[in-house]
């Protein structure tokens, strides 16, 4: 049941000292005021408490249990980062009032720029994209600034198939078109394939390393010399950075622009769907086309640099989402030098653990060691007439987030893989209950697919019928009423 | 471990490139502990200048009050620590919650149709206007003149690389945007959008029934925005002024000013246009059991199915702010938010009429109606302001730069003053004196 449908006239949570005074009002905007009225919903502030209390638990979060979600890398979110976001010193702080006054906001972010320049060996950063793809749009939109400028034939970008749909997406909304790279038999780019198609009319390559089947690139160094010495930029999607840290960096890798999701690799939480923060990092040579402002420390103030001559704009109105830098920043304070490292070294080998163990019955799409994540194959269950997103649902009966499934979209994945993640925040004790809990709907499959095809059982719905959704289209209230 | 993996750590990494490996570890500090941090946090935090209780800044933030409510029950951590809702089954609470905001935001902005959220106002209005140019194809927009600058700065951002040329309608003499100018500039040549902010960046409510009638005269989308989500409550938009989009800021709307950040994009558009519009979407249907359920539906304009032809590259959103918006717009409720609004134009009034009788004050667009924000022109100077307000719980109103308002003999500077339900009349009467 929705609110509206909880509603009763009369009722209300408010509780302000003045009441409606709409005939003042009215009288200072004659003409403009609604006639009809917006109707909200009505109720009591104890009955809203009970209506999100109970949604919330309708929820599976990381509090909640394993979520080995690929490419989403859901680690624990610390909770005195929370503690942090929520102080009224940090919250109650507008965004155009003086930088003199701002001094301690500023100074946090300046260093969070320092630390994620260190770990990523990049020159300079952006803290102003919300999220990832608002980051790689960012970097985008440098990269065409700066072709731009100095080799304006340069319109097309590289992209491997494997990449996050993302990618593409970004890249064309920079105004490139987009050249799709093969990925060859061991999961990497393709070299021949990179090398027919770098020509003078490419501006960059988009790379994420790790890529999305949890690889690591073991050609980035010819990559990047290839891509270089031909006149091209490129780009690191920093989504899977959280197997690297303190291990090897982008920027001693070659890359030119990078952007890191601090919702994954630096702990803030996802919050169902964002706020997250992907700031941009760029070597020297285009640290004058980021977006402004940037923060800087001159003689030990903090402030916010206007003067980038040739500054693709403004991405968002102020800053950057400082709440959720300010967790991440926390983050990289607590973790240090060596926890960072640490980091990187248990994600990576929990990966390796659970492919490990889950190998003989879901095999691994490569032969090979992974980074963070592994892909795994469910193909050989089609014939026990079950599918990968039946293993899935069923996952959920047995209190776990299911993997990501069905991505990559590309052959050998196209069909039947999952990718899990198990970040380095897990125990062992529970990714072995989780590995036991897949290796025994393996065994369900065969004997009792049903329990399976029906799955999930204990969720507070069913499948939901995504066809439904969209042929009998209601995505508000209004919808539902009919008018 | 890594006996049942068969290998050493260093084997799984053996194929880095070794010249590139990090030598002898990152050079950062050794990590604080949780009171460390503590302590560490608390210092620098006091480099911030004193907490305030007020604000007469405003230009596309807003001081407002947040009931004990909106963050205890946004900060529940089964909406905090999940993912997007890919797996509907165990994510009804996010998605039934994102549903809820939809329908709110349908019946604020009187549109057909609102998706789950944007990053902010400036760039889901950024967004409006590639939405329109993917419709109407013509390399030509117009952005009046009153607009936020760094909104229009943000649409130039993103409609720089496709060859859109941004064209500013100039603004008439009561600080809205010119008719006559608009009608000529329509004339001209073809054009995909017209962009029009009510409350402008000005502060003045501009005419958008009138402006709906005279884009709808030519063929172009009419997209209204807001940076006050707090005018919802009183003004006009949407269908009954001739809007395509309504896009704007959803901050007001219980999340705080937090420096920039996160705030909350609001997109709503026609039905017509529901294979055109960015962002998500969340759905009604039913389970296998014929039970309500709520599902994430018309994916196939998304970036992860439809990659480079994507409506656009927007994967992760402001989901969770959407959702405290949702909680604070259920707490205040009908007849409080209307009230809200009120409170919001009364206490302005209330503020002007005050500065005007200190006589360093005048208002400038004497006739053109406004809602929490106006701008006046005064005899004080930017420094002057601040150190007379130093003393007191309140951040110091916008000087304006030279040349956006007229001048007024007498009063050099001019500020944009804003006004909200926080400004108690206790703290007004401070204000009214240290500028007196």
């Amino acid at each position: 049941m929705t609110l509206y449908e909880k509603s009763v006239a009369g009722r209300s949570a408010f509780s302000f000292g003045f009441e409606e005074d709409r005939a003042a009002a009215e009288a200072c905007v004659p003409e403009f005021a609604r006639a009809a009225v917006k109707p909200l919903p009505q109720t009591s502030e104890l009955d809203l408490v009970r209506h999100f209390t109970n949604l919330a638990t309708m929820n599976y979060g990381v509090d909640t249990g394993f979520y080995p979600l690929g490419s989403c890398t859901m680690k624990y979110n610390p909770k005195i980062n929370e503690r942090f976001a929520a102080d009224p010193r940090l919250t109650v702080r507008h965004p155009l009032d003086d930088a003199t006054d701002n001094q301690g906001v500023l100074q946090m972010e300046f260093e969070l720029k320092e630390s994620l320049q260190e770990i990523t060996g990049m020159d300079d950063f952006t803290l102003q994209p919300a999220c990832g793809a608002h980051g790689e749009l960012t970097g985008m939109l440098i990269i065409h600034a700066y072709m731009r400028d100095h080799d304006a034939k340069r319109t097309k970008v590289l992209i491997p198939d494997s990449a996050h749909g993302t990618n593409p997406a970004s890249a064309s909304m920079a105004g490139f078109q987009v050249v799709t790279v093969p990925s060859n038999e061991r999961g990497g780019v393709d070299m021949d394939a990179l090398d027919k198609l770098m020509d003078d009319t490419v501006a960059a390559i988009m790379l994420t390393n790790p890529n999305t089947v949890g690889l690591f690139e073991e050609n980035i160094t010819e990559i990047a010399e290839l891509v270089h010495a031909r006149g091209g930029l490129l780009y690191y999607d920093g989504a899977n950075l959280n197997a690297l840290m303190g291990l090897i960096r982008p920027g001693d890798l070659g890359f030119d622009v990078v952007h890191l999701n601090l919702h994954k690799t630096f702990s803030t939480p996802h919050g169902g769907g964002g706020p997250g923060a992907a700031p941009v990092g760029v070597k020297k040579f285009l640290a004058d086309y980021l977006p402004i402002p940037v923060v800087v420390c001159r003689d030990g103030q903090y402030a916010l640099d206007e003067n980038r001559p040739h500054t693709i704009g403004r991405m968002s109105g102020f800053y950057g989402n400082t709440a959720v830098l300010a967790r991440a920043y926390v983050y990289i304070k607590m973790m240090g030098r060596d926890g960072l490292l640490a980091t990187s070294r248990a994600a990576v080998i929990n990966a390796n653990y659970v492919k490990a163990l889950l190998s003989p019955y879901f095999p691994p799409a490569y032969d090979r060691p992974v980074m963070h994540e592994t892909v795994l194959s469910a193909k050989g269950y089609d014939k026990y007439g079950v599918t990968l997103l039946d293993i899935a649902k069923r996952l959920m009966d047995y209190g776990y987030h299911p993997p990501t499934i069905y991505f990559p979209h590309f052959p050998p994945y196209a069909e039947e893989v999952m990718m899990v993640e198990p970040t380095e925040s897990e125990s062992k004790e529970t990714m072995d209950s989780f590995c036991d809990a897949l290796i025994k709907i393996s065994q369900e499959a065969k004997e009792n697919p049903d329990l399976l095809l029906s799955a999930p059982h204990d969720t507070v719905v069913t499948r939901v019928n995504e066809t439904y959704a969209a042929r009998h289209l209601v995505t508000s209230h209004r919808d539902k009423k009919g008018t | 471990m890594l006996q049942k993996i068969g290998l050493q750590f260093d084997d799984i990494v053996k194929c880095f490139p070794g010249n590139a490996c990090v030598e002898g570890g990152l050079h950062l500090p050794e990590g604080l502990t949780e009171d460390q941090m503590v302590e560490y946090w608390d210092t620098m935090m006091s480099r911030n200048s004193d907490p305030k209780k007020a604000s007469l800044l405003g230009a596309g933030a807003y001081m407002h009050f947040i009931p004990a409510v909106v963050p205890h029950l946004a900060s529940l951590p089964g909406f905090v620590t999940a993912y997007t809702p890919y797996q509907p089954e165990i994510s009804q609470g996010t998605l039934q919650s994102l549903f809820e905001f939809q329908s709110f935001m349908v019946e604020l902005t009187d549109m057909e149709l609102a998706n789950c959220s944007m990053y902010d106002g400036a760039s889901s209005t950024a967004e409006a206007m590639l939405m329109a140019h993917r419709i109407k194809k013509a390399d030509r927009v117009l952005v009046a003149a009153t607009v936020n600058p760094k909104y229009l700065a943000t649409v130039r951002t993103y409609l720089e690389p496709h060859g859109i040329a941004v064209d500013v309608v100039r603004m008439d003499g009561n600080g809205r945007v010119s008719t006559e100018d608009l009608e000529l500039q329509l004339s001209a040549s073809a054009c995909s959008a017209v962009l029009v902010q009510s409350p402008n960046y000005l502060g003045i409510i501009e005419d958008l029934g009138a402006i709906g009638t005279t884009v709808h005269g030519h063929d172009a989308l009419f997209v209204e925005s807001f940076t006050e989500a707090m005018a919802l409550g009183l003004l006009k938009y949407g269908v009954g002024t001739g809007a395509d989009v309504v896009v704007g800021e959803g901050q007001s709307l219980g999340l705080s000013m937090s420096f920039g950040g996160p705030h909350l994009g609001v997109f709503a558009t026609l039905k017509k246009y529901n294979r055109d519009f960015p962002g998500r979407i969340v759905g009604e249907s039913i389970d296998t059991k014929g039970r309500q359920a709520f599902v994430m539906t018309l994916r196939a304009r998304e970036q992860d199915i439809r990659r480079e032809k994507a409506t656009s590259n927007i994967c992760s959103n402001h989901a969770l702010n959407a959702l405290t918006a949702a909680v604070y717009l259920g707490s205040v409720g009908e007849s409080g938010f209307r009230a809200l609004a009120c409170e919001n134009v009364g206490k302005l009034q209330k503020l002007v009429s005050g500065l005007e009788a200190t006589g360093h004050f005048t208002r400038v667009f004497k006739q053109s109606p406004v809602f929490n924000e106006a701008v006046l022109a005064s005899s004080i100077a930017p420094q002057d302001m601040r150190s007379r307000l130093a003393g007191l719980p309140v951040f110091p109103p916008l000087a304006l730069a030279r040349g956006v308002a007229p001048e007024v003999p007498g009063m050099p500077y001019t500020y944009l003053v804003c006004a909200t339900e926080m400004l108690k009349d206790s703290l007004l009467g401070q204000v009214l004196g240290a500028l007196s």
